[in-house]
């Protein structure tokens, strides 16, 4: 195994990790208002003005001892240090522009190479969130919508989705990492197999990746939603990343209370700190309930969620280790229930409920001697899931139905369905998810460039022990239903192993400083069976940031600084369980349809043949990010401007296939009722043999999505008297979506008596292009002398297209019934049955679609009272609207906008 | 030729004898050729007719002259008698005997007699007029029930199994149903969209066809009779107590299918011929009435209506915030003429337009007030009968239906 070879080397260098020792001076730069290392500071000797080496990512150096010396110690955004050196001192710089005691209730572009949003603890008190997805509003592109906690609640970074499955790669492929552990949703088969009702497909989340209903947001210290290249550390992913990271510490007992038009939630949290020991420890836990509609109390969604972090660090002089562990669990809990008093139907009741425990214990190691190995980190995390959909229906038919029963190829008897039965049906995943992650961060000592070596590996596994579909065949609640039962743990477990190695570099110079990231990671999927594709196939992402900041500037009078960047990346998303083994597809054809006034004589025979819809052929989702960036900071106001363009053209996409099946039609016109003493004898029946053609989906890579766009965000700095900063930001998105599989269609119409034979084959179908463009506009006021917060954000959607790709109407071939494919001839529109291939899209289909100017003004109030004791907050969304009538194709289309408002209280005690 | 020669002489004989006659005694005129009309009501078309007899009694004499089908000469759609060498009285005249028709392009028959007593037969007047009235042939194959909302079962929910339509004989002659189509409108009357091209004024827009099979004479329907056509012929209550036994309907909408989901049972009645269905799913009526449903002769052949009676339309589209131009491809269609009865279906609070063209329909009826309407199941629209019991038409059926009637099938 090539990636074992690669793993084995890493360690190897680990290993050899030997400490060097010299007469040195050693101190750390740190930023003064934060304490955080101040990376790639150039040390010089103040009198002679010669660089002597510069600060590492710990914001470390090491200059030869030398007492004489003055240094000098700048950084651009920095002002200037000039003092003697002291053994293992700390020096500490002083920002150009002071954000200190800021309170940011906005995102904010962070100030690394990455193109991300950071999300403060203020930014979410102020926003009052009920769950992740309301985060998003904060991010460029984004907007305030109503929470809508019926319904699995998807991330679409970048995108303007079409809530298209056959798109869902995106937000598969978005990671979700919380204190380092990723969520794993790779073995999620939560789906009710031939469910047509609303109630099920509507809450079906399998291959869409998280859920942002079940992520509690009242733990989270700051979160990183990384729009554009991450590094190689995170893999498994093609559009985005979301790093959340949770409070540690504290001594408070917190109570959050907040209710709003749809739901209910109540958190508390209970923080505890050592502070000579370094040990904390948090507990909290919450309860969300929210309804669809609040007059109706049968269609809800509840959430709890229960936490524990322990946090231990050893201090010790050469080094820190720091061990954290956390347990979590989290329960939520959809149910849907018809109204017993209205429809008499009391069985009638769909309910899914995820529980889930996880577990982490982390241990880092932050070495502080001047040695390669500057540090080094183990995760392991483990999750349990124990997830069961329970949908009971009474089932009233309204004729003669079928169970086929048989799991055989060939003939058999489909059992006939009684007219009322209470079907139940069941399913139950045990995703099992473990995973382990180790790295070291090595440094190269050098005077020049401040950087770093990231090497790690990683190693995922995912796993259901779950039973599956369960339901009792006899009693379907599905009567279409073209599955088996089967469980879940007899499908392998996938493994996925992962390499990578990271270079970070930082170059002060005289004309400006150079920031590099750029890595590589290898991935390959284990435990596949050798007819797959993917089996021993490693995926390589290398993924390069690159940045360039410009000396300082004096521009108004004010230091101004200067920042250009550019990011190329290749990432990989592995496909899930349930893409890789699809349930078996059993395809019946009536052989016999015979009804008789006798039900035991009544008899219907049918042809099985099962079908594997798995495709051995099946690639990760690759997508490859470009991105370029400016960021201009002058005096503490800020713009951050990133065009990106990201293509994506192996989504995963479920995509139909038709193939002949042949069975026999008997002829039961011969079969004399009256003199029947049982079921009528196939033996004796006339029978011709039909060629037919059946359909089956099956997962492809043919979905392209073609990100492209522009974000910005400017920040102002707090004007002084009106104790007011504004922000703006916004996007310009244009999403494509392509198609690259040839789809097929069968049409449903019956002339003479039989359904069309004939399936068409079209090319490039399925494809669209979406643009918006959109600014937030937010004016926030913090008032410290009243503990009042209040911020009005007029959010403007400029405009929003969207456009189908034109498509021929015509196929490019067909499938006759005997499985031959024939090229369309123009003549075939005219074809008594071929016409019915012919398409009926018309070009004002293919044009675009255009939604004029758009206006939200939302008002949010914070206040402290008693000390800061009690905190309350309100919003209202939508307060004021601005949306309006246009014309569309000679239709006046008029927009309707609904406020949407909330309350919350918190209490710290 | 030989036809007239013979005549020629015959009635050189006649005149001679006649002459004969006259020289003797007492001179009582034979007319040679006396000439009864019989009149046949003039909306039937293709008329036939066969075993017809006619008799002339003498009143004074009682003398009986016969006079046998081969005297019964077509001319237009009515007959002339010729009767020859009648001695000029008064006579009783009958004519009976068998006429086979078209009425609105449906095939037809019925037996009559018509009788006309002291008819004065005279050289003067040897020209009788009879009109057949015993019989007017009006109307025709009208619907008289549509039962498209199903039944609902002890527990509430819908059963639409047992939907079934009644087409009825309006008139006082037998008629044929062979190659009857119950059409279902491709159209909604809760979606008006301003189709282009408009053909409603001379075409009824179609999304199902199923024709009662036959060689033309196989479905005699007696006057008054009434025809079941059910969408599954079975006796629901088996399943369903609070349903309806259809074990005895005359023809079912059956479809043949080989995916087990639609699996359609196949009840003891005759299966209609299905020409052509928007669906490969089980067929049946639009549950809550969104259709128009007709009833028409079909006047061509399968092949040839489902080749060259097909049309593709465009019209606007508007959702939301979204408009477009549509096409609705493969539209089959049935000329209006063909059309012998049609009924719109609709409801009150999602009611857009009337999809059948105001000659063969003006109005609308109903069951259910708004849509969704629970209380619509187990009840029909039926049509109206006056004090004969016989059905109102006045292709209005917002004046000729009850709606909300409940359906006559139910708890028999």
């Amino acid at each position: 195994m090539q990636l074992i070879r690669y793993i084995i080397l890493f360690l190897l260098v680990l290993a050899a990790q030997v400490a060097d020792a010299q007469a040195l001076t050693r101190g750390t730069v740190l930023d003064a208002e934060t304490l955080e290392p101040v990376i790639g500071a150039t040390i010089a000797d103040a009198k002679l003005g010669k660089a002597l080496t510069v600060t590492q990512a710990d914001g470390t150096f090491a200059i030869p001892k030398n007492n004489e010396t003055q240094l000098r110690i700048s950084c651009i955004g920095y002002k200037a240090l000039v003092c003697a050196p002291v053994a293992n001192g700390r020096y500490l710089l002083h920002a150009e522009v002071s954000q200190l005691g800021e309170v940011v209730v906005t995102a904010q572009e962070n100030r690394g190479l990455t193109t991300s949003s950071r999300i403060e603890k203020h930014a979410m008190e102020h926003l009052q969130p009920s769950s992740f997805a309301d985060l998003l509003e904060l991010i460029p592109g984004g907007r305030s919508v109503d929470p809508s906690l019926s319904a699995p609640n998807n991330i679409h970074i970048r995108e303007i989705s079409t809530g298209n499955s056959n798109y869902a790669t995106s937000s598969l492929g978005t990671s979700f990492v919380i204190d380092g552990a990723p969520i794993s949703t790779n073995a999620n088969m939560q789906y009710l197999a031939g469910a047509w009702d609303a109630a099920a497909t509507n809450r079906d989340n399998t291959n869409a990746g998280v859920d942002m209903r079940g992520i509690s947001t009242d733990d989270i210290e700051r979160v990183e939603i990384v729009r554009g290249i991450p590094s190689v550390e995170y893999g498994d992913l093609t559009s985005g990343l979301v790093k959340i990271e949770r409070r540690r510490g504290g001594h408070d007992l917190k109570f959050r209370l907040k209710a709003d038009m749809g739901s209910k939630l109540f958190y508390a949290a209970k923080d505890f700190e050592w502070d000579q020991r370094h040990l904390a420890f948090n507990l909290s836990a919450d309860y969300l309930d929210a309804k669809a509609d609040p007059r109706n109390r049968l269609e809800n969604y509840k959430r709890m969620t229960l936490s524990g972090r322990l946090q231990k660090r050893w201090e010790r002089e050469d080094y820190h280790l720091t061990f954290s562990t956390n347990i979590d669990y989290t329960r939520s809990l959809d149910n849907d229930k018809e109204d017993v008093d209205q429809t008499y139907t009391a069985e009638d009741s769909y309910k899914s409920s995820y529980n889930r425990m996880a577990l982490l214990a982390a241990l880092q190691l932050k070495t502080k001697r001047s040695s390669w190995l500057k540090g080094a980190e183990l995760t392991v995390s483990t999750s349990l899931e124990n997830d069961l959909i329970e949908r009971t229906r009474l089932v009233q038919l309204s004729r003669m139905t079928v169970a086929p029963l048989s799991k055989e190829e060939g003939e058999n008897d489909a059992y006939i369905l009684p007219f009322k039965y209470v079907g139940h049906h069941e399913v139950e995943g045990k995703p099992v998810n473990a995973f382990v992650k180790l790295n070291a961060r090595l440094q190269i000592p050098n005077n020049t460039v401040s950087n770093t070596l990231l090497i790690g590996t990683d190693w995922n596994l995912d796993k259901n022990l779950g039973r599956g579909q369960v339901f009792d065949p006899y009693k379907p609640v599905y009567t279409g239903i073209s599955s088996r039962q089967r469980a879940l743990k007899e499908i392998p477990a996938n493994h996925r192993l992962s390499a990578y190695a990271e270079e970070n570099v930082k170059w002060p110079t005289a004309i400006g400083t150079w920031e590099m990231t750029a890595g590589v990671r290898a991935t390959s999927m284990l435990n596949l069976s050798d007819d797959y594709t993917m089996n021993g196939k490693l995926y390589w992402d290398p993924r390069v940031n690159i940045g360039y900041t410009l000396p300082r500037l004096t521009v108004f009078g004010q230091p101004t600084f200067i920042r250009l960047a550019a990011g190329i990346g290749q990432h990989t998303k592995m496909p899930t369980m349930e893409q890789l083994f699809p349930d078996l597809l059993y395809i019946d054809f009536i052989q016999l349809n015979y009804y008789h006034d006798n039900p035991d004589y009544r008899r219907i025979n049918l042809m099985t043949y099962i079908v594997n819809p798995r495709n051995t052929a099946l690639e990760p989702a690759r997508n490859l990010k470009k991105e370029l960036s400016l960021d201009i900071n002058i005096g503490g106001n800020r713009l951050a401007v990133t065009a990106f363009r990201e293509r994506m053209t192996s989504g995963f996409r479920m995509q139909s296939y038709y193939k002949t099946f042949q069975y026999k039609q008997y002829d039961a016109s011969g079969i004399n009722a009256a003199s029947l003493s049982g079921q009528p004898n196939l033996n004796d029946l006339p029978y011709t043999l039909i060629n037919e053609l059946g359909g089956y989906g099956n997962y492809t890579n043919g979905s392209m999505t073609l990100k492209e766009g522009v974000e910005y965000t400017i920040e102002t700095k707090r004007f002084p008297v009106i104790l007011t900063r504004l922000t703006i930001n916004g996007a310009y998105f244009r999403t494509t979506y392509d198609n690259s599989i040839v789809d097929s269609y069968r049409p449903s119409q019956v002339i003479d008596n039989r359904q069309i034979q004939y399936v068409g084959l079209y090319a490039n179908d399925d494809g669209s292009v979406r643009e918006s463009f959109n600014t937030n506009f937010t004016l926030d006021t913090d008032v410290p002398r009243l503990k009042l917060g209040f911020s009005i954000s007029a959010q403007c959607l400029w405009f929003s297209t969207s456009q189908r790709k034109e498509v021929s109407n015509y196929p490019v071939q067909y499938i006759a019934p005997d499985g031959s494919i024939h090229d369309w001839q123009d003549s075939d529109a005219d074809d008594l049955y071929l016409r019915w291939l012919v398409r009926d899209y018309t070009s004002s289909l293919f044009e675009k679609n255009r939604v004029p100017f758009a206006m939200n003004v939302n008002m949010k109030v914070t206040k402290k009272l008693f000390d800061d004791r009690l905190h309350i907050a309100m919003f209202c969304n939508k307060l004021w609207d601005y949306t309006p009538d246009y014309d569309s194709r000679g239709t006046t289309i008029r927009r309707h906008v609904t406020p949407y408002f909330g309350l919350e209280m918190n209490i710290k005690l | 030729m030989k036809k007239i020669m013979l005549n020629g002489i015959l009635m050189m004989l006649a005149i001679t004898l006649c002459l004969t006659s006259c020289k003797s005694d007492d001179p009582i005129p034979v007319i040679p050729t006396a000439m009864v009309t019989l009149e046949v009501p003039a909306n039937l078309e293709n008329t036939a007719l066969s075993g017809a007899h006619a008799t002339l009694t003498n009143v004074e004499t009682q003398q009986v002259t016969n006079i046998d089908e081969a005297k019964f000469i077509k001319q237009g759609s009515d007959y002339k008698i010729m009767c020859n060498d009648i001695e000029a009285g008064t006579y009783n005249v009958h004519v009976a005997g068998h006429l086979d028709f078209t009425l609105n392009g449906v095939a037809g028959q019925k037996d009559f007699e018509v009788s006309s007593d002291n008819v004065v037969i005279s050289e003067a007047s040897h020209d009788l007029k009879m009109t057949i009235s015993t019989f007017t042939a009006q109307g025709g194959f009208v619907i008289s029930e549509v039962f498209f909302t199903g039944t609902s079962t002890e527990e509430g929910k819908s059963y639409s199994g047992d939907q079934y339509i009644i087409i009825t004989n309006n008139s006082d002659v037998t008629l044929y149903a062979d190659s009857i189509a119950v059409l279902e409108s491709a159209f909604l009357t809760t979606d008006k969209q301003d189709y282009t091209p408009d053909i409603m004024s001379t075409h009824f827009s179609v999304q199902a066809c199923y024709m009662i099979p036959g060689d033309g004479k196989s479905v005699p329907v007696e006057p008054g009779q009434s025809l079941k056509l059910a969408v599954n012929a079975l006796n629901h209550k088996t399943e369903q107590p609070n349903s309806i036994d259809l074990s005895d309907a005359d023809f079912e909408f059956y479809d043949e299918s080989s995916i087990p989901s639609f699996t359609d049972p196949d009840g003891s009645a005759p299966n209609l011929d299905k020409w052509y269905c928007y669906t490969a799913t089980v067929y049946q009526f639009h549950s809550r009435g969104f259709n128009a449903m007709a009833i028409a002769k079909m006047q061509t052949s399968k092949e040839d209506w489902l080749e060259n009676y097909v049309y593709d339309a465009n019209y606007t589209f508007v959702f939301g915030d979204f408009s477009s131009e549509m096409t609705k491809r493969g539209i089959y269609k049935v000329p209006n003429e063909w059309i012998l009865d049609g009924v719109n279906l609709s409801v009150e609070s999602v009611r857009e337009w009337n999809v059948l063209d105001a000659s063969i329909d003006a109005g609308w009826t109903y069951c259910g007030k708004v849509d969704r309407d629970e209380t619509r199941f187990n009840k029909s629209v039926i049509r109206k009968q006056d004090a004969n019991g016989k059905y109102i038409d006045t292709n209005n059926s917002t004046n000729d239906f009850t709606p909300e009637a409940p359906a006559s099938l139910l708890n028999k």
